[in-house]
C-alpha cells in the first residue's frame, strides 16, 4: 500500500553518522584559501600578453572586444544592459560580481519562477505522485491486454515500444498514456502537452525545462546558471530513465545549484548521495558478491574474524560497476586518468550498499550495511582495510578528489567550455593547479582561467560555436524578448539537437563544434532565427519596432539591428553587409518598415558570424 | 535443453569452427580468391553517386549503450549460462516461458543457439536467407567505456584515438567514383555527425527531417518563398570568412534542394506492409529507406539507436529494445522492396556483457557481442564467426565473451560490397585480416 504523503521518517543512524563525518566539523579536509579577487588591470594585461605570445593571431584585442569576448563567454549571450553594466564598472569587477551570485538581485527572475511549482515541491512527494500514476497505468494496460486475449485468444500484447527512447524529442515521457490528476494548474503550452497525456513525468520535465530557458534568459546570475548548465552536463542523469523525472527537480535544486559555485567537493560528494545518481547509474542495486555471515546488530562495528573469500552469491544481489566506472570515467579522473578495470570493480565494492531507502516512495540515500562488501579493497594502490561501512565509498571520493587527473580533467572541460574546443594546455596547467592548491574551489578555477592569456587572445575570440541553448537563449536576450512561453524556446533548443534533461548517456552533451555543426541542426538554427525574428514563437514576442522607427533607408536598419545583436562594427564583411542589403531591398522601408526588420534580424540570426560566441 | 547438437559441434573434429555451415566455406574461399577488379565486375559497381542514378548503399546501424549479444542470440547449449545468469535466461526453443520478459527462443536451425523472441520479425529474414549473424565479434582492446570504444569502433584504429579522421569516410574516400557527387552521398540520421563519417570525404547529418525546413523570410511566402529563403541564406554562407561554418552551410543548402527536389516537404509513400515502430530508431529508418527510394545519390548512411545499457532490468529492458530493432529492421527490409538487394546493413555495438549477471538483473561493460548483417549479397540464415565457448578458461580477461572476429572484418566485407574495392590498408591502417571470409554470397 502507498503511504499518503507520509511525515518524514527520523533519519538512519547511518545517514546521521554520514552527515557528520562530511560536515564542515571534519577537521581532516580543511578547506584551502580561496584565491583573491581579480585585479581590475588583468582583461588589459592578460590580452596585451596573449597578443605578445602570439603576434600572428594580431594585435591585443581591445577594450571593447574584451567586454564582449569575456560577455560571450560568463552569460549565455550579452545584453545592451550587460555592456553598460561592464563599461560602468569595469571588466573585472563584473566577474567578481558574478562569482558571487547571492549578492546580485533576482527577484524578476523569481517571479517568472512562480509558476512552476516542481521548482518547489518535496522529491517524494513527487516520486509518490508518478508512482500512482504508473501503477495506475499498469493497471490499465493489464486490464486492457487481458480483455484482449480473452476476446481475441491471442497472446498478450506485444511489449510496449521503448518507454524511454520512444517519446519525442523535448523531454521524455515515462508512459504515453492520458493524464493524472495533478497539482497546481499548467497553463499555455504546458497545458496543451498536459492534453497530450503524457503523465506527470513529463509534466514535471517540462516544467524544469522552462526553468532552465527562464533563468538562461532573464537571470542577473548568469555565470551561476552557466555553471549549473555545466554541472548538470557533468553529472548528467537522463529524465527518461525510471522515475528520475521525480528526482530531477531536487537533484538540481538541492545538489547541483547549492555548490554550483562552491567547493567540487561538496558537489562530488552531494552527487554520489544523490537519489537520481544512484538510481541513474544504478548503485542503489549494487550489493556485496561476498556473502556474509549473519551477524546480531552490535557486531557490525567489528571486522569479520577472517576475510573469507568471496563465493557464489545468493540469487537477486551483486556488484554493480555501472557508477563506479562512470565516477571514475567522466566525474573525476578521466578515462585517460589511469586506473584500470580491476580499480572499478574495487570500487563497485567500496560503494555497494549505498542505496535509498525507497525508490518508489521514499527515495532519499541511505546506506544498508548487510549489503556492503567488508572485505579489503585496494583503488589505485590505496589499501582500504577490511570491515568498513560507508566510509569506504568516502575514502574512494576522497582519493578521487585529491589525484592529479581529476584536476587536470576538469580543467580540460572548464577550459574547454570557456576558451576553445581545443583546450590550450597551459591554461589547463593553471586551472588544474588552481583546484589542487584550492582543493577544488570552483571559483578559484574560474579566476586562474580568467588570469590565463589564453582566455583573452585574438584566437579564442568567436571560436566557439554556441550550444543550441546558448543560441536560443542568447538570442532571446539580445532582443529583450518578452517570454511568456519558455517552453516554446525549449522547444527551438530540442529541434536544433540538444532536448533539456535528454542525453541519455552518462557523458552528457559534448562541448565542441565537431558534435553539433551538422546540416541538420545549422538549417534548424538559420530557422529558428527566422522564426524568432518574425514573432512566430509561440508566447515569444520581440519587439523590432526601435530598429526601423525614423530609420532613414535600409543601411540603417541593418546598422541598428547588427549593434542590438552585438556585432560590433567590423563583425560584419563589407561582401556579407551588401548581401544582406540587397535582400533587405526588396520591402520597402517606407511601407513595411517592420518587415525589413524582421528580415535584418532573421537573416543575421541565421549568419556564420551569429552562430559563434 | 539438452544441448546434443551443439556439443557434436564442440567436437575436436569441428575445431569450434562451428557456424561455417555447408556451402559456406567454399563459397567464402571462391569469393575471397578473386581479385579485387574481378570481384567489382561481377558485383557490377556503379561507382557514381549522381543523383537518379540507382545506387548501391552501405548503412551503418550503431547500437550504442553495448548490447548484451548473448541475451539478443543466446547460446543456450552453453551448460554455465545458468549457472552464470539465472535471472537472465531465456528458455530453450519450444520450451514454457519463464515470464513476459523471459519467452522461449526461436530456432535458428543453428545447434545450440537460439533468437530472442522479440526478434521474431527477423525470422522470416533469417529463413529467406536476408539476415545473417556473427557472434563472439567485436574490437580487440579491452577498455569497457562506452565513449572510447564507440570512438575506436568508429575511428577503426583501435588503440590510437587521435586518428583525425572515421573509417567509413576513409572508405568513401577510397572507393572508386567517378563524375560529381551527390550532396547525399553520405548520409546520417543522427543528432550528431558520428565520428565513422568525420574526415575529408563529407557528410550530412540531421537527427530528423524536422530540422530540414526553412521557411520563408518576411514578406515572402509558399514553395516559391522556401526556395528564395535558401538561396538568401546560401549565398551568405558562401561569402562567409568562417570556413568551417561555409563548408557546412554549402552541404546544408546543396542536400536541403535536393532533398526538396526528389521528396518533397510530403515524402515518399511507405510501402505496404512495412509497419516502422513509433520512436526514433523506427523514424530514422524509414527517413533513410526514402532516401534510398528517392535516388538521391545516397552510398553510405549511418544511424544509431540507444538504450542497450542494461545494468539492470535486462529482460524487460530487452524485450522492448529487440521488440523495436527487430520490428524496424524488418519493416525497413520490406520498404525497400526491390531495392533490398542493393542495401547491406550493418547492425552492431561497441562491447557486449559480462557472462556473469550483476546485482540487478542486469549485466556490466563486457567484450564479445553479436552484429546482424541485413541484405544484398549478404550470406543470410548463418552464424558467422567462431565460438570461442564460456568456461571460465575461455572468458575474455576471465569475466566477458571473448572476441573471436574483429568487427573490421564484417564491415570491410560489406563496404567493399557495396562500394567497390577498397585498400583495406587506408580503411583501416595497420589491419591485415582482410574482409571475413564466408560472409557474402559468392556473385
Amino acid at each position: 500500500m502507498l503511504r499518503r504523503l507520509s511525515p518524514r521518517r527520523p533519519l538512519p543512524l547511518a545517514l546521521c553518522a554520514l552527515l557528520l563525518c562530511v560536515g564542515p566539523a571534519c577537521g581532516r579536509h580543511l578547506r584551502a584559501e580561496a584565491s583573491p579577487p581579480l585585479s581590475s588591470e588583468l582583461p588589459a594585461a592578460a590580452a596585451a600578453e596573449a597578443a605578445r605570445r602570439a603576434p600572428e593571431a594580431g594585435p591585443a584585442l581591445t577594450a571593447e572586444e574584451q567586454a564582449g569576448h569575456a560577455l560571450s563567454r560568463v552569460t549565455f549571450g550579452p545584453r545592451p544592459q550587460d555592456r553598460e553594466r561592464v563599461a560602468r564598472i569595469g571588466l573585472a569587477a563584473f566577474l567578481e560580481e558574478q562569482l558571487h551570485p547571492e549578492q546580485l538581485d533576482d527577484s524578476a527572475l523569481e517571479s517568472k519562477l512562480q509558476d512552476l511549482p516542481v521548482l518547489r515541491r518535496d522529491t517524494s512527494q513527487l516520486a509518490i505522485e508518478l508512482t500512482h500514476y504508473q501503477q495506475a497505468q499498469k493497471e490499465k494496460r493489464e486490464a486492457v491486454a487481458k480483455a484482449e486475449a480473452k476476446a481475441a485468444m491471442v497472446p498478450p500484447a506485444a511489449p510496449a515500444p521503448l518507454a524511454a527512447e520512444a517519446s519525442p524529442p523535448l523531454v521524455m515521457a515515462p508512459a504515453p498514456a492520458p493524464p493524472a490528476a495533478r497539482e497546481g494548474r499548467p497553463r499555455g503550452l504546458r497545458k496543451t502537452l498536459g492534453k497530450l497525456g503524457r503523465g506527470p513525468g513529463f509534466d514535471f520535465t517540462v516544467q524544469l525545462a522552462e526553468a532552465k530557458l527562464a533563468r538562461a534568459v532573464y537571470s542577473e546570475r548568469q555565470l551561476f546558471e552557466v555553471m549549473d548548465d555545466f554541472w548538470f552536463n557533468h553529472f548528467n542523469v537522463f529524465a527518461g530513465k525510471d522515475r528520475e523525472a521525480a528526482l530531477l527537480p531536487g537533484y538540481e535544486r538541492e545538489v547541483l545549484r547549492p555548490n554550483a559555485l562552491g567547493s567540487f567537493r561538496d558537489l562530488l560528494l552531494a552527487t554520489a548521495h544523490s537519489p537520481a545518481m544512484l538510481i541513474y547509474l544504478d548503485n542503489w542495486r549494487s550489493t556485496t558478491d561476498r556473502e556474509e555471515p549473519r551477524r546480531p546488530w552490535w557486531a557490525w562495528s567489528r571486522p569479520p574474524a577472517k576475510a573469507k573469500a568471496p563465493v557464489a552469491r545468493k540469487r537477486g544481489g551483486g556488484l554493480n560497476e555501472n557508477y563506479a566506472r562512470e565516477l571514475l570515467e567522466l566525474h573525476t579522473l578521466g578515462v585517460d586518468g589511469g586506473y584500470t578495470q580491476r580499480d572499478v570493480t574495487e570500487v563497485a565494492r567500496c560503494f555497494t550498499g549505498w542505496t535509498v531507502a525507497d525508490a518508489q516512495e521514499d527515495p532519499r540515500f541511505t546506506f544498508r550495511p548487510r549489503q556492503h562488501d567488508r572485505g579489503t579493497k585496494t583503488v589505485l594502490g590505496h589499501t582500504i582495510a577490511a570491515g568498513g561501512g560507508v566510509e569506504d565509498g568516502e575514502q574512494v571520493l576522497e582519493i578521487l578528489l585529491r589525484h592529479p587527473s581529476t584536476a587536470k580533467n576538469l580543467a580540460t572541460k572548464l577550459v574547454r567550455r570557456f576558451v576553445a574546443d581545443e583546450p590550450p594546455p597551459e591554461a589547463v596547467a593553471g586551472v588544474a593547479a588552481a583546484y589542487l592548491k584550492t582543493g577544488g574551489d570552483i571559483p578559484s578555477m574560474l579566476r586562474a582561467l580568467f588570469a590565463s592569456p589564453d582566455f583573452w587572445s585574438r584566437k579564442a575570440l568567436r571560436s566557439k560555436l554556441r550550444s543550441p541553448l546558448e543560441l536560443v537563449s542568447g538570442a532571446a536576450r539580445s532582443l529583450g524578448a518578452i517570454v511568456e512561453e519558455p517552453l516554446s524556446l525549449a522547444k527551438a533548443v530540442a529541434r536544433i539537437g540538444e532536448p533539456l534533461y535528454a542525453a541519455a548517456p552518462p557523458t552528457g552533451y559534448a562541448d565542441t563544434a565537431a558534435a553539433w555543426a551538422t546540416s541538420g541542426a545549422l538549417l534548424a538554427r538559420i530557422d529558428f532565427g527566422l522564426q524568432l525574428a518574425q514573432g512566430q514563437l509561440e508566447g515569444v514576442e520581440v519587439d523590432l519596432s526601435a530598429l526601423s522607427a525614423g530609420a532613414h533607408g535600409h543601411e540603417e536598419v541593418l546598422d541598428r539591428a547588427a549593434r542590438s545583436l552585438g556585432l560590433g562594427a567590423n563583425a560584419l564583411s563589407d561582401r556579407t553587409r551588401g548581401y544582406i542589403l540587397e535582400q533587405l531591398r526588396e520591402v520597402s522601408v517606407e511601407k513595411k518598415p517592420e518587415q525589413v526588420a524582421q528580415r535584418a534580424v532573421g537573416l543575421l540570426l541565421g549568419a556564420p558570424e551569429l552562430q559563434r560566441r | 535443453m539438452s544441448g546434443v547438437g551443439y556439443q557434436k559441434l564442440q567436437a575436436p573434429g569441428l575445431s569450434r569452427r562451428l557456424f561455417l555451415q555447408g556451402g559456406g566455406l567454399l563459397a567464402a574461399s571462391f569469393g575471397l580468391g578473386l581479385p579485387a577488379f574481378a570481384r567489382a565486375a561481377l558485383a557490377g559497381e556503379g561507382v557514381q553517386a549522381q543523383p537518379g542514378k540507382r545506387q548501391k548503399v552501405f548503412a551503418f546501424l550503431f547500437l550504442r549503450g553495448a548490447l548484451d549479444g548473448l541475451h539478443a542470440v543466446q547460446p543456450h547449449g552453453e551448460r554455465r549460462l545458468a549457472s552464470l545468469r539465472p535471472d537472465l535466461l531465456l528458455p530453450a526453443p519450444g520450451a514454457a516461458k519463464k515470464s513476459d520478459a523471459l519467452q522461449p527462443l526461436l530456432d535458428l536451425g543453428v545447434p545450440g543457439f537460439g533468437l530472442h523472441a522479440a526478434l521474431a520479425p527477423l525470422l522470416p529474414l533469417w529463413q529467406d536467407g536476408a539476415l545473417a549473424l556473427v557472434h563472439a565479434v567485436g574490437s580487440p582492446g579491452n577498455t569497457r567505456s562506452h565513449f572510447d570504444a564507440q570512438d575506436m569502433l568508429e575511428l577503426g584504429t583501435p588503440g590510437l584515438k587521435n586518428t583525425p579522421d572515421g573509417w567509413l569516410s576513409r572508405a568513401l574516400g577510397a572507393a572508386p567514383t567517378a563524375g560529381e557527387r551527390s550532396p547525399l552521398e553520405a548520409v546520417a540520421i543522427t543528432g550528431k555527425l558520428p565520428r565513422s563519417l568525420q574526415g575529408t570525404a563529407g557528410a550530412l547529418a540531421f537527427a530528423s527531417v524536422e530540422q530540414l525546413r526553412l521557411r520563408p523570410l518576411a514578406g515572402a511566402g509558399g514553395e516559391k518563398g522556401r526556395a528564395r529563403s535558401r538561396a538568401a541564406f546560401e549565398a551568405l554562407y558562401a561569402r562567409s570568412a568562417d570556413e568551417a561554418l561555409s563548408a557546412q552551410g554549402k552541404e546544408a543548402f546543396a542536400a536541403l534542394q535536393l532533398l526538396d527536389k526528389k521528396i518533397g516537404k510530403d515524402g515518399l509513400p511507405t510501402a505496404p506492409g512495412a509497419s516502422y515502430p513509433q520512436g526514433p530508431l523506427g523514424s530514422s529508418l524509414k527517413q533513410l529507406a526514402q532516401l534510398i527510394k528517392a535516388d538521391v545519390g545516397l552510398r553510405v548512411a549511418c544511424t544509431e539507436a540507444g538504450g542497450w545499457d542494461t545494468h539492470s532490468g535486462q529482460p524487460g529492458a530487452l524485450s522492448r529494445g529487440l521488440g523495436d530493432l527487430g520490428q524496424a529492421l524488418a519493416a525497413f527490409h520490406r520498404d525497400l522492396g526491390d531495392r533490398a538487394g542493393e542495401v547491406v546493413l550493418v547492425a552492431a555495438t561497441e562491447f557486449g556483457r559480462t557472462v556473469r549477471q550483476n546485482g540487478a538483473q542486469g549485466t556490466d561493460h563486457g567484450h564479445g557481442s553479436v552484429a546482424f548483417v541485413l541484405g544484398g549479397p549478404v550470406a543470410g540464415g548463418k552464424l558467422h564467426g567462431r565460438w570461442p565457448g564460456l568456461e571460465d578458461s575461455q572468458l575474455f580477461e576471465g569475466r566477458d565473451l571473448a572476441v573471436t572476429t574483429d568487427l573490421r572484418q564484417v564491415l570491410l566485407a560489406c563496404a567493399e560490397a557495396q562500394l567497390g574495392p577498397l585498400d583495406a590498408g587506408k580503411v583501416f591502417p595497420g589491419f591485415t585480416a582482410g574482409p571475413l571470409p564466408g560472409l557474402l554470397r559468392a556473385v
